[in-house]
């Protein structure tokens, strides 16, 4: 009986126009704070704004009533053919328990209206750093994974013949691999496989490194990325987008001296023409005509392993999209130090002639983690983050949109979620990354925050799969005891700006 | 002449049938020999009973019914992890069969399985099944299954005791700052410390020196989650050395002398002493 009490109260906002999630009451102190206001410096009219479409829901399923994990640094992944199927991670365990031999992915087939767990992984109980990608042409789901109970940082290659699999099959292992970051696209015969990573060997000065497999994972071939003299290894972000035309670029942070918890490094874009062919040397920095473009050199990072922006670490904030239908047009994201009254500033720019030239910053948000970029085919820009106001102590995860390079924009606050609930404990706390990604009309991501159902916390609504009570503000079991605050992972779409 | 060829085709077809047909089921039994027991529950993270109320079907939204599918009612869970809240007794969950099996309703059965899919409900991928045709066999079943869990605990123990380096009954004495850290390779850091082990015992493994260096991590990365942590602390236990590059290194002591660093990185590498009994007779178990 408790259960149909719970779950009468779980949908409130549904597939609904901005307007009307906004509709949903709202108390005085909901209000957006001062200096989310400050980050939307061009709105767009609130008519076009009206009519984008949002959708958001918590992705616990509800057989995990009891879900407590910090389920965090989501990824996504969409089947590229029929796109009501997706593929999403979090670091989170199997329900199953400790004796589980199988990590889940998140599995839906109803374009994220309901979202259930499928534990395909081979990995036990849960997976350290994990990415997926999906075949075009070989109808598979790629995971790059480091596998446990391993602690020499195993990368694990698994394909994931879905949705009847039972088990993901493992297509290559090696140790001392760091974030692997894994993007699939359909060549002319096949699949090709590229995976970002910094090579976490004690022997390797020079880490930041792609793997390339151009026959569907049967094999891999490693490029070294960093073509420079290292501060004795490089950042632990490689983050690679590939275009439909063949055209491959990916970004690292190129370390030069590390200096305690500050690094001194360069951000450097590299590109190749043909799906890794030439071992992403086709893009010659001026300055010393190697192969990788410094976007920006002597930029000071962050280099710690403690909380430094509410409960989360910093220091991998990278990303970088390529315009799917105008290979010549990038947009690239990082983290830094340059503004001195922010723990980390995100900052954004653009190149609209294959990375040889640069713009200057299009945004700048300081306090942020977690950049992620998506261009759609229409060539409107998006940029998601999670900013961290230190006065309220919440975090706001936004997404933005623009037509014209950001020199206006449009932002949708996605949440709004409280920092220390659950307490600050174990890192990363809602990850190193989050998603964003252009499919057709819309922009499809995900993000981790806390999961209190409080709707205050959701300003373009929300959904909950997970037994809840919006009055009370609770998670609950099935039987209808309490169930403490944690982190979930949430997807999200939100319509193109026409 | 024509029994011979008649004898002849019926083999063919035989052998045709047996090629393309399903192989037959292979269900467990209370003549299962122990050790296809044990690998069925390795390969499990659920045994429990329960009664099909729907041979075929599917009470997940995205698994089709077929014929590999039911319905089965939870009777009772035998063995699963202590922390898994998703099955309980009175649940209906689906299960999926490596094979088609002829299944009727109210047929009582015994299932070694995993979770496949965790969402409105739950579909559990079958291990090893027992008979449905021969349920009076589950009560049996039921009872050899303490002792499987048993013996499969005990295996696990002399994997790793007999995979370490060194076993040693001691206590951690005091911190020793000189072996904290190493080159940083990643945010999944261990962020180690070192500590004094005084060896009461060597159990088992390369002979130890005595004291001896101990690395252990104290990162809140989650790749570090569950590590134990080794403060000083008069308490005795055993120890479960392992030698891991890079974290285990060679050390300069005082008096010039190199000394291997060990690490313990692993919460089940630390055993109290109410195992020592079990360890000696492991390691006695062990040619000279």
């Amino acid at each position: 009986m408790a259960n149909a009490a719970i779950r009468r109260v779980a949908i409130v906002c549904g597939l609904v126009s901005l307007s009307q999630c906004v509709s949903e009451p709202v108390t005085s102190d909901d209000q957006p704070p001062q200096d989310l206001e400050q980050i939307t410096p061009t709105p767009i009219e609130a008519e076009t704004a009206s009519k984008l479409e949002v959708f958001i829901i918590n992705m616990t399923p509800a057989s995990l009533h009891s879900e407590s994990a910090l389920d965090s640094e989501p990824y996504l992944a969409i089947n590229p053919d029929e796109p009501d199927t997706m593929f999403a991670t979090a670091f989170t365990p199997n329900a199953s328990g400790v004796y589980s031999q199988t990590a889940p992915i998140y599995f839906t087939v109803d374009a994220g209206r309901t979202w259930e767990h499928r534990n395909i992984l081979d990995s036990e109980y849960y997976t350290r750093d994990v990415t997926i990608s999906t075949g075009k042409l070989s109808k598979r789901l790629f995971a790059a994974l480091l596998r446990r109970p391993h602690f020499d940082l195993r990368l694990s290659v698994q394909d994931w013949d879905y949705p009847t699999g039972l088990l993901a099959s493992e297509l290559t292992t090696r140790v001392w691999i760091d974030q692997p970051y894994i993007q699939a696209i359909g060549a002319e015969n096949n699949d090709v496989i590229f995976i970002g990573y910094n090579n976490a060997d004690p022997s390797a000065t020079k880490t930041a490194a792609i793997d390339v497999s151009k026959d569907g994972g049967a094999s891999f071939n490693t490029a070294i990325i960093e073509h420079r003299t290292t501060a004795g290894r490089d950042g632990a972000p490689v983050r690679v987008s590939a275009a439909p035309d063949g055209t491959v670029y990916a970004a690292f942070q190129g370390w030069r001296h590390i200096n305690g918890d500050s690094v001194t490094s360069d951000i450097v874009v590299v590109r190749d023409n043909s799906f890794g062919a030439s071992q992403f040397t086709d893009l010659i920095d001026p300055l010393d005509n190697l192969p990788g473009r410094l976007v920006l050199n002597t930029s000071i990072l962050v280099n710690s392993a403690a909380s430094n922006l509410g409960c989360e670490r910093v220091g991998s904030s990278l990303s970088i999209a390529a315009d799917p239908v105008n290979s010549d047009i990038v947009y690239l994201a990082w983290g830094d130090q340059s503004n001195p009254n922010s723990v980390q500033t995100l900052r954004v720019r653009r190149s609209n002639d294959r990375g040889k030239t640069w713009s200057d910053d299009l945004i700048n948000i300081p306090d942020a983690t977690n950049p992620a970029l998506a261009v759609s085919e229409t060539g409107v820009a998006a940029f998601a983050f999670q900013r961290y106001n230190r006065e309220t102590e919440l975090w706001h995860t936004v997404i933005a949109q623009s037509k014209d390079a950001f020199a206006t924009r449009h932002d949708v606050e996605l949440a709004r979620t409280p920092n220390a609930s659950p307490p600050c404990i174990d890192l990363p706390y809602i990850g190193d990354y989050m998603m964003v990604l252009a499919v057709g009309d819309m922009f499809r991501g995900v993000f981790s925050a806390n999961n209190d159902p409080d709707l205050s916390h959701f300003p373009s609504g929300i959904i909950f799969q997970r037994p809840h009570d919006f009055g009370t503000k609770e998670l609950q079991t099935f039987w209808g005891s309490t169930v403490s605050p944690s982190i979930d992972p949430y997807y999200y779409e939100v319509g193109v700006l026409p | 002449m024509r029994i011979i060829q008649t004898t002849c085709l019926l083999s063919l077809l035989w052998s045709t049938i047996s090629v393309a047909g399903p192989a037959p089921p292979q269900h467990i039994g209370i003549d299962t020999p122990q050790a296809e027991l044990l690998r069925a529950l390795d390969a499990s993270e659920f045994i429990l009973t329960g009664t099909i109320i729907e041979p075929g079907g599917s009470n997940v939204t995205s698994l089709r019914p077929s014929p590999e599918t039911a319905i089965m009612r939870v009777t009772s869970l035998i063995e699963s992890s202590p922390d898994q809240r998703i099955v309980n007794p009175t649940d209906d969950v689906t299960l999926i069969f490596p094979q088609s099996l002829a299944l009727k309703a109210d047929m009582q059965i015994l299932v070694f399985a995993r979770t496949f899919i965790v969402g409105e409900r739950v579909a559990l991928s079958v291990v090893q099944s027992s008979d449905p045709n021969e349920s009076d066999g589950i009560p049996t079943l039921t009872a050899r299954i303490p002792q499987l869990i048993r013996s499969r605990a005990a295996n696990e123990l002399r994997h790793r005791l007999l995979s370490a380096e060194a076993v040693v009954l001691g206590r951690t004495t005091r911190r020793f700052d000189a072996a904290d850290e190493l080159d940083v390779l990643s945010e999944h850091h261990p962020q180690l410390r070192a500590v004094i082990i005084s060896v009461d015992e060597q159990l088992l493994g390369t002979p130890v020196p005595s004291p001896l260096i101990v690395r252990y991590a104290t990162a809140r990365d989650k790749s570090w989650k569950g590590a134990p942590s080794l403060e000083p602390d008069p308490t005795s236990r055993i120890f479960v050395l392992r030698l891991v590059k890079p974290y285990s290194t060679e050390r300069f002591v005082m008096g010039g002398s190199v000394t291997r660093v060990y690490t313990l990185l692993d919460q089940a590498d630390l055993l109290p002493t109410s195992t020592l009994e079990t360890v000696r007779d492991i390691a006695a178990s062990q040619p000279p």
